[in-house]
């Protein structure tokens, strides 16, 4: 049940992304359209070339908040498909993705009624505003989430082992037939590992949620930390499997 | 007139002319000579060559097909292997403990090498969702 969602989860991303892709083209070409209409506009000053101009303009614009949609479409299946990111934060996440797709299909579906050259700058203004001050904090905030959540994810397996490999050095003590000295060591090793991996997680935590603070003002450098400190918590936790190794050798291996 | 017609006769008398056995006319076929290039014009010849050299490629080619054919089908018995272990069952050195074919040891093994291979994989970039470079500078 578990692969089949997975499977689906995966198909669900790649048909985004697809989306995306083909969106970003079509606004590609409205762009070099509306440039092109807009140097001649510039250069000529005429009517004609003032209606091709806002013409131009009106179907760039439409293509951009398209794309905007099919981004955050997009992030939306990725934020299905993640793992270890908490159920709360996941169902706000995706709630205020809802409500910024709503704003953006409105602000498109508006585009047509705008009379002038002036009325479309206005709505662009407003929609860079509106992009830059929730939607890619937003953005931010969600893909911090997902790359913590990769980390938090296999933490928590790790642990799962180290549990099972606690157990079983118990119970080998216990019986007396085998040496557990070296076993322990590495056990304390991985413990070390999987703290030192929590510890560059929580650090993450802390910038990723400065992310939604209005007072940060580089997200994007934010978030790239948020990323490093993410990538660090992960080697630590491949370092620690490196251990995991070592003890089931030893368990299976007599020193004598 | 006499000399004339003594010329075309048999010879007569004691000398019998050693018997010459009758010429035979070589068959077609039964050796190979390359003499019919010599009555070929150079553009023939040349064609000749190359249609000859294509065609000695193709059986070459279609020899060695067929050897790699019949090589595919070629049945291996399977030999009895013994049952794979996870390390160093060859090493002289191996020292089996009580725990080697632990159940319990092997699962966390299994574990192990799961975790392994899938964090060595994992990656906390998220490369496919940068955000798209858009024009938000709109004047005129």
């Amino acid at each position: 049940m578990l692969l089949v969602g997975s499977v689906y989860a995966g198909r669900a991303l790649a048909s985004a992304v697809d989306d995306l892709v083909g969106t970003k083209f079509r606004y590609d070409v409205a762009h070099s359209e509306y440039l092109l209409a807009r140097s001649q506009f510039r250069q000529a000053g005429t009517l004609v070339s003032r209606a091709k101009a806002q013409t131009q303009a009106r179907e760039m614009l439409e293509a951009r908040d398209a794309v905007v949609v099919a981004y955050l479409r997009a992030v939306r299946e990725r934020l299905d498909s993640a793992v270890g990111v908490p159920e709360t934060a996941r169902a706000g996440f995706n709630e205020r993705l809802r409500l910024e797709i709503s704003w953006f299909e409105d602000n498109a579906s508006k585009l047509p009624s705008a009379g002038s050259l002036e009325d479309l700058v206005a709505s662009s203004d407003g929609a860079a505003e509106h992009f830059f001050s929730f939607t890619e904090p937003l953005v931010f905030e969600i893909l911090g989430s997902i790359s913590i959540g990769v980390s938090t994810d296999f933490r928590m397996k790790l642990t799962d082992i180290l549990g099972s490999v606690k157990t079983k050095t118990a119970e080998i003590r216990a019986n007396g037939d085998h040496e557990t000295t070296n076993i322990e060591r590495w056990t304390v090793e991985v413990e070390n590992k999987i703290t030192r991996s929590l510890d560059r997680e929580l650090e993450a935590q802390s910038l990723a949620l400065s992310l939604s603070s209005p007072k940060t003002k580089n997200k994007a450098n934010v978030y790239a930390s948020v990323v490093d400190r993410s990538e660090d918590s992960l080697s630590l936790l491949r370092e620690g499997s490196g251990f995991l190794r070592e003890i089931v050798r030893t368990m299976r291996v007599s020193e004598q | 007139m006499e000399n004339n017609n003594n010329t075309n006769q048999q010879p007569v008398g004691n000398i019998q002319p050693t018997p010459v056995p009758p010429e035979i006319p070589s068959l077609p076929g039964r050796k190979f000579s390359f003499e019919f290039l010599k009555q070929l014009n150079p553009k023939q010849k040349k064609l000749t060559i190359i249609g000859g050299g294509v065609f000695l490629t193709s059986v070459v080619l279609l020899l060695v097909a067929a050897a790699v054919g019949r090589g595919g089908e070629v049945k291996i018995s399977p030999r009895p292997t013994p049952p794979a272990q996870s390390f160093a069952p060859a090493d002289p050195s191996f020292n089996p403990s009580p725990y080697t074919d632990d159940p319990e040891v092997l699962a966390i093994e299994s574990k192990v090498g799961e975790f392994e291979q899938s964090v060595s994989n994992a990656s906390a970039r998220l490369q496919e969702l940068r955000t798209p470079a858009l024009d938000w500078d709109v004047s005129f």
